[in-house]
């Protein structure tokens, strides 16, 4: 009877430090994106007091030089320091896929609550909008839009946040029919309280959690997506520092041998971006973990 | 007068194949207990549902307190309807926000339904809560820190907190262990007798219905099949569906298989 017993306990000892382990490893990647994505934020407020030199300062006697103890990371084709440049840049880029995410944030969820809530001909009408959204690629929906008003960091912030709503929409839409379905929100309803408050007081802020989560994998996208428009010519504009346009300027460079100013402004986009849906999976996993 | 009149009141569903609710008529009067029960899908739960308004019957009236239901109700009737009829769901763990504590829940209905603010809302607040026996140290607790029945006092105490004439609980017990269970039956007797609030109480439960109701309607297949006073109805049924619930209770010396035996002997005698 004792051996049965032992052997449970010792399985059970395993499939419990297994889990642990996982649990743990999840924690420390989170915990290392978070921190990634806390230096970076840190870097583009104190840009002016950490970076070395000024970011446009052209100075084409030192173009392109090698990393030195004067340069760490390097001058560009106009011998601009790259490492300012990435310094400074991290202000436009985070501050571009900020925009993009809050916007879409906001209409997405407007909508994919208003969907749910309503339900009908509202969900059919706001459903469909939302899949023509979906079916038209967001990079030629902002190269449109750019065609139309002009290149630039605003118009391509406004278009992908259009292009970002169904994502949002999609998700909130989903998490808040299942949340109006619960007694308390059926209680509150019985109450005579008002859709409004009922959603804006209780089921936004009950999904909030998976919202958060959807949002900060937007995040990471929408900086892939802003440095690619940048890189095409459609969002900033020379000579402004943004990691994008940077590793677009440093492409002739790049075949002249001197690889510092595309690949470092192409590395932070790595590492944030990666440290971006770290973050998303981990609160998406702790969502689910309570949740559940 | 009655607090609630039920009459003719039907409901099918699926384009009239699946017959929920059909021809249920009762009165309710002021004060009074009504317990409601049958086995799952008898229809009782659809039954609250057209009741509470979260559906519209296909036919037939409900009257809570001198009014009609209309079948679109605005939030204004809503709002009124709420001052008269209160509902407790079955499900504790669900039926309270997860992000609001007792004393956030409480506050929230009191000035909704009475506008009372400051001072008059706290004292407000503290009577309901007192009156459900809710402890102290629970009051500022979120609902994941509360026991089941601790979260059915809360659904209660907000039930009551809008001072309604008829409470509507919907299997309220039915999720709770058994001595929890005898202390929210006790907890809502004492209620009845302090605020003379009316109660229908749906339930699958014959033995939580003996001790809470005085009226009971036997609800098969959509249909009343018996009605009268509770005490008589389960010493004395008269309809088999009654008896076969009855012999479902278990029981010293109960035999399972005799029920199920029974329950085919029913069935097909109705067939």
């Amino acid at each position: 009877m004792t051996l049965p017993t032992t052997e449970t306990r010792s399985t059970h000892l395993l499939t419990r430090r297994s889990w642990l382990a996982i649990r743990h490893r999840g924690n420390a990647l989170t915990l290392a994106a978070v921190i990634a994505l806390g230096v970076l934020v840190l870097v583009a407020i104190l840009a002016p007091v950490i970076a070395p030199y000024d970011p446009n300062q052209v100075s084409l006697i030192d173009a392109l030089q090698p990393p030195s103890a004067a340069h760490l990371l390097g001058t560009d084709e106009a011998g601009r320091d790259v490492l300012s440049r990435v310094i400074w840049g991290a202000r436009i880029s985070l501050l571009g896929p900020l925009g993009v995410v809050l916007g879409s944030t906001l209409i997405g969820v407007t909508v994919g609550v208003l969907s749910a809530w309503r339900g009908g001909w509202v969900d059919a009408t706001a459903s469909r909008f939302v899949e023509i959204l979906f079916a038209f690629p967001g990079v030629l929906l902002a190269i449109l839009i750019v065609a139309v008003f002009g290149p630039g960091l605003a118009s391509t912030v406004v278009a992908l946040a259009v292009a970002y709503i169904p994502y949002m929409a999609r998700t909130t839409r989903s998490v808040a029919l299942a949340e109006r379905q619960t007694p308390y929100i059926r209680a509150l309803e019985l109450q005579g309280m008002s859709a409004w408050r009922i959603t804006s007081l209780h089921l936004v802020p009950n999904i909030a959690p998976f919202v958060l989560a959807q949002a900060t994998l937007c995040f990471g996208y929408a900086m892939i997506d802003l440095a690619g428009l940048s890189f095409l010519g459609f969002g900033v504009q020379p000579p402004e520092a943004d990691w994008g346009a940077m590793v677009a300027a440093g492409q002739a460079a790049l075949i002249q041998g001197s690889p510092a100013p595309a690949l470092a402004p192409g590395a932070v986009i790595v590492i944030a971006v990666v440290s971006f849906s770290l973050l998303g999976e981990g609160i998406a996993e702790r969502v689910r973990r309570t949740s559940a | 007068m009655s607090i609630l009149t039920v009459d003719g009141l039907s409901k099918s569903y699926d384009h009239g194949r699946v017959q929920a609710v059909t021809d249920v008529s009762f009165e309710l009067a002021q004060g009074g207990t009504l317990g409601v029960v049958g086995e799952s899908g008898s229809g009782k739960t659809t039954l609250s549902r057209l009741i509470t308004g979260i559906e519209q019957p296909d036919s037939g009236r409900i009257v809570v307190a001198g009014t009609e239901l209309e079948a679109r109700t605005s939030r204004r009737a809503r709002h009124e309807r709420a001052g008269i009829m209160q509902m407790v769901f079955q499900d504790p763990y669900q039926s309270l926000d997860p992000r609001q504590t007792p004393e956030e829940a409480i506050d929230e209905i009191i000035t909704l339904h009475g506008g009372l603010r400051g001072a008059a809302r706290t004292a407000r607040r503290r009577e309901v809560l007192d009156q459900v026996d809710l402890p102290e140290r629970a009051r500022r607790a979120l609902p994941r820190d509360l026991s089941g029945g601790q979260r059915q006092r809360v659904a209660i105490a907000r039930a009551l907190a809008a001072s309604p004439r008829l409470l509507l609980l919907d299997e309220a017990t039915s999720a709770l262990d058994v001595s929890v269970q005898a202390q929210i039956l006790r907890l809502l007797a004492r209620i009845r007798a302090d605020t003379g609030v009316a109660i229908v109480f749906v339930s699958h439960d014959l033995e939580v219905v003996r001790s809470i109701t005085e009226e009971l309607i036997v609800m098969f297949r959509g249909e009343v099949v018996e009605s009268g006073e509770t005490s008589r109805v389960l010493r004395d049924p008269q309809h088999p569906y009654t008896r076969l619930l009855l012999s479902s209770v278990p029981r010293p010396g109960w035999d399972p298989d005799q029920v199920s035996r029974d329950r085919r002997t029913f069935l097909r005698q109705l067939a």
